[in-house]
């Protein structure tokens, strides 16, 4: 037993077996569509069914009264495949007309099936499972693409960000039928719609009807091949994720000493570190932002990893599109407190201090003598990065002084200044920044007192401070610093100075023209680097 | 360049021509000329046939007239007119030079 359809074909009426309707509605459509540029594609088609319907007259009799699907084929046997309508032998290159039959036929399937999002088989917001549809290949291949993008430099989000916008999410049956690339019609539809129902009824949720697609699919190699470095790539994000998070989530709010530089009793985590570094009174919020930023990945990653080993039963749409929105509201906030803080480096400002001494004792020789910031230690030969900075609860200690030694032959005695700089948001905040550093230097007799460090105050923040030291060496005169070590964190850069190989942890440098040195009992080296 | 694809595109262009001397003999109706044209081999499949007419009527070289049908719609009987005359006319002395040319060229190999 089958179901007819009652057509009228040029004004007679025909019962016609489903599947051959469905047969001739598709030859038709397409006729339909290679006259579409025609003029008088009406007629055309008037004419081409009313023969059709001359040809069903011949078939029927009081013995036959519904014409079938084989009564369909034979008369399209007759009539000609839709291409062999087209008259215009001018756009067809004869040469390739069986490839380019194929190709027409990709095209017109093509043209039938549109691009929209499947939030059915969705595992973000079902761009991929709709790329997957449209481009008749398993969207898991477009997911790991997705995935290699935000890997490789994060465009992917953004793609997928405005995949989204700009693909419409399938939402009728039709719209759902055109995704697939099926025809659009009532018995389609009505196909469709009791599948799904069916579905439902029989309680068949999203995983197992996944597996039965992919038992039925999975004869193909490439799947296979895909599944298979899916589940180890998942693996992968699923440990990595793991881990990701744990770190981070320690690192954000953990209460173990982060920092190395900090001083007891001083808050020691991220919080209370980049605090110093943003200009805002809502740090609590970028902190979180910054958080997201980080964290929403990892745990994407992780989520992802779960997904691709085991068929994840929930569908988590609200929880990815939430996610995902949060973590583009994390980048603007970032971004304008970003450039808001980065405003605040607008202006440098310097304040510049000379050192006085009593020349009677100077001499002809120069000694500085460093010391640590953070202990009455020598500075040098103990030297780790933990004495880089130090943090306490007024202040920020930093041991970035720059040292620069310059031969000038204008001056007779040395003269021996530092400079005090900072940047900040007007020339007038700079100013009063770099006031703010403390710093001083002293001498003694012949000997240069240079702290290794400056402080300023923890109020200030982070606005690149730092504190140059110059000294200025008329002719014939020697500088020593005492005990240099290859670890020495201060900069030193000289200007026309020659430096006196000794065997001695003492560096020497002097602005003598002359090779006759009895301080230097090696080769002596000249050394000319150009001050910035 | 293939033989099928040649002969194809031979037929194609003297389809037109061959329409119209069908329909300089008497009024037809487009399965009566499909009959023909299936006869002498000019085609295979009809439906090649109905966008010609359609574009020839629209070239105002073919009229129609509806009649009834005892098996099925009213036919559409297709005759030459006036200028569907001429237009054979001088697609008959076209179609002879050819033809001519083709013996002329085929002796003289």
């Amino acid at each position: 037993m089958k179901k007819t359809i009652s057509i009228n074909l040029a004004g007679l009426v025909f019962n016609i077996e489903e599947q051959g309707y469905e047969r001739l509605k598709q030859y038709l459509d397409a006729i339909r569509r290679i006259f579409s540029n025609e003029v008088g594609a009406s007629e055309i088609m008037e004419d081409i069914e009313s023969r059709i319907a001359e040809l069903f007259h011949e078939r029927l009799g009081k013995m036959k009264q519904v014409i079938t699907e084989s009564d369909i084929e034979e008369i399209i046997q007759i009539m000609g495949e839709p291409n062999d309508y087209a008259v215009d032998n001018e756009d067809e290159t004869q040469d390739e007309s069986t490839s380019s039959e194929e190709s027409k036929k990709v095209f017109e399937e093509f043209r039938q099936k549109r691009l929209y999002r499947d939030e059915d088989k969705a595992s973000v917001a079902g761009v991929c499972a709709g790329l997957g549809h449209y481009f008749n290949i398993d969207p898991v291949v477009f997911r790991l693409l997705f995935v290699f993008m935000v890997i490789l430099g994060g465009s992917g989000i953004l793609i997928y960000i405005i995949l989204i916008l700009v693909v419409p999410e399938a939402k009728t049956t039709a719209e759902k039928l055109q995704m697939r690339g099926e025809p659009v019609n009532i018995e389609s539809i009505k196909e469709h719609v009791s599948n799904f129902t069916e579905d439902a009824k029989k309680g068949v949720n999203k995983a197992s009807h996944n597996i039965r697609n992919a038992v039925s699919k999975s004869h193909s190699l490439l799947r296979k091949v895909f599944l298979v470095a899916s589940k180890v790539i998942g693996v992968g994000f699923l440990v990595g994720g793991l881990i990701g998070t744990v770190v981070l989530i320690g690192v954000f709010f953990g209460d173990f000493k982060l920092f190395p530089f900090y001083v007891e009793n001083a808050p020691n985590n991220l919080y209370s570190f980049l605090s110093l570094i943003f200009e805002t009174n809502h740090f609590s919020w970028v902190f979180l932002a910054m958080f997201f930023v980080v964290i929403i990945p990892v745990v994407s990653l992780f989520v992802l990893g779960l997904k691709l080993i085991i068929d994840w039963k929930y569908k988590m749409k609200g929880f990815h599109i939430g996610a995902l929105i949060l973590w583009v509201i994390s980048i603007i906030v970032l971004s304008f407190y970003g450039i808001e803080t980065g405003l605040q480096f607008k202006e440098e400002r310097q304040v510049s201090q000379l050192v006085e001494f009593d020349n009677e004792q100077m001499g002809d020789t120069l000694l500085v003598d460093m010391f640590s910031a953070f202990s009455e230690e020598p500075y040098f030969g103990d030297y780790e990065s933990s004495n880089f900075m130090r943090i306490d609860k007024d202040s920020i200690y930093l041991s970035a002084v720059t040292i620069s030694l310059i031969k000038d032959a204008s001056i007779d005695e040395y003269e021996i200044s530092y400079q005090k700089i900072s940047n900040g948001p007007t020339g007038k905040m700079a100013y009063e920044n770099a006031q703010a550093i403390y710093y001083n230097c002293a001498i003694e007799k012949n000997e240069l007192i240079l702290p290794g460090y400056y402080a300023f105050p923890i109020r200030d923040k982070f606005r690149g401070q730092h504190v140059r030291v110059e000294i200025r060496v008329p002719e014939d005169k020697y500088v020593i610093i005492k005990n240099y070590d290859d670890d020495f964190p201060c900069d030193i850069h000289t200007k026309s100075m020659r430096r006196i190989e000794k065997e001695s942890k003492d560096r020497v440098w002097t602005t003598k023209q002359m090779v006759d040195d009895s301080r230097s009992t090696s080769a002596i080296n000249d050394t000319t680097i150009i001050l910035e | 360049m293939n033989v099928e694809n040649t002969q194809a595109q031979m037929r194609k262009g003297i389809l037109e021509y061959c329409i119209l001397t069908i329909l300089s003999k008497k009024e037809c109706y487009p399965s009566e000329i499909i009959d023909e044209l299936k006869s002498a081999k000019l085609i295979v499949v009809e439906g090649t046939l109905y966008p010609l007419l359609t574009r020839l009527k629209n070239a105002d070289l073919l009229s129609y007239r509806w009649q009834e049908s005892k098996s099925g719609p009213p036919r559409k009987y297709y005759s030459l007119t006036d200028n569907g005359e001429q237009f054979l006319n001088r697609l008959t002395t076209t179609w002879e030079e050819l033809s001519e040319a083709i013996a002329t060229l085929s002796k003289n190999k």
